[in-house]
């Protein structure tokens, strides 16, 4: 799922600000891929399964002048991400899940109008292992 | 299809069957007693088949009886049976003599586990 130009992002109590992209990936960690004999057996997978997975989110902001945010690795909340096709209410989905930071870095660019990219990455977690850690509702009026 | 003792227990996910080291048993002099170079035939090994494969169901309550299932296979003294592996190739006359999983029960669009199981025909059944 990718998200360009969402209509808000929160961390916690932190309101992100500046945010032109939100992605989400989904990792298979481990894959489980098995032959068989039965029938013959044969050089082809005849099962396949992902019984590990990893779900990340990426938030990438882009800064043309300082910013105090000061989110540090190892902190955990809940990232809600609002979003809709166009400024009206319709269609509008929020986004949420538990996350933890695992990484937050920034890449500066000089030139006529300074500007640095920060790049957030979340680890999202799932309350009990089996539930997708993401959580996309309709959010028609809600703030 | 791959059976023991006409039973499907392999059936619910894929599964390779392997033939162990066949030959003669070899001893040392230093077994026998007499320390030495020399080594002597004493018998022939028993035939031993392993099968590896993984268990496979839609709950963990289905997954659990294919499980119960395999470890009934395993009694106490070991009886004879045939095995059948997926090319149909049948060997007469072996025991189950262990079911061993390996890792835990995985969940993941399934519910699974990884087990090897193996098969001995004794030279003199117990």
């Amino acid at each position: 799922m990718l998200v360009i130009h969402p209509q808000s992002v929160n961390f916690g109590t932190v309101r992100i600000e500046n945010v032109t992209a939100v992605a989400l990936t989904r990792h298979a960690v481990r894959a489980t891929l098995e032959l068989t004999d039965d029938a013959g057996g044969g050089p082809y997978h005849v099962f396949a399964d992902v019984p590990e997975q990893r779900v990340t989110a990426v938030v990438r902001q882009t800064l043309s002048r300082e910013d105090a945010l000061d989110i540090k690795p190892g902190t955990q909340a809940t990232l809600v991400v609002f979003t809709a096709p166009a400024a009206s209410d319709a269609s509008r989905r929020k986004l949420s899940a538990t996350a933890v930071v695992i990484d937050v870095s920034a890449e500066l660019k000089a030139g006529a109008t300074p500007a640095a990219l920060r790049t957030i990455t979340f680890a999202l977690v799932s309350a009990d292992g089996a539930t997708d850690p993401v959580s996309v509702v309709d959010a028609k009026g809600e703030s | 299809m791959s059976s023991f003792k006409g039973r499907s227990i392999f059936a619910s996910g894929p599964h390779r069957f392997t033939v162990g080291l066949r030959g003669p048993y070899i001893l040392t002099s230093g077994q026998l007693g007499s320390p030495g170079p020399n080594t002597y035939p004493s018998g022939v090994r028993e035939l031993e088949i392993v099968a590896k494969g993984r268990l496979v169901a839609t709950s963990r309550s289905a997954l659990d009886s294919l499980r119960d299932a395999m470890a009934a296979e395993l009694i106490d003294p070991p009886t004879a049976g045939a095995l059948v592996d997926g090319g149909g190739r049948s060997w007469a006359d072996v025991s189950m003599i262990g079911y061993e999983e390996e890792g835990p029960v995985e969940r993941g669009r399934v519910w699974s586990v990884a087990y090897t199981a193996t098969f001995r025909r004794f030279n003199v059944l117990p």
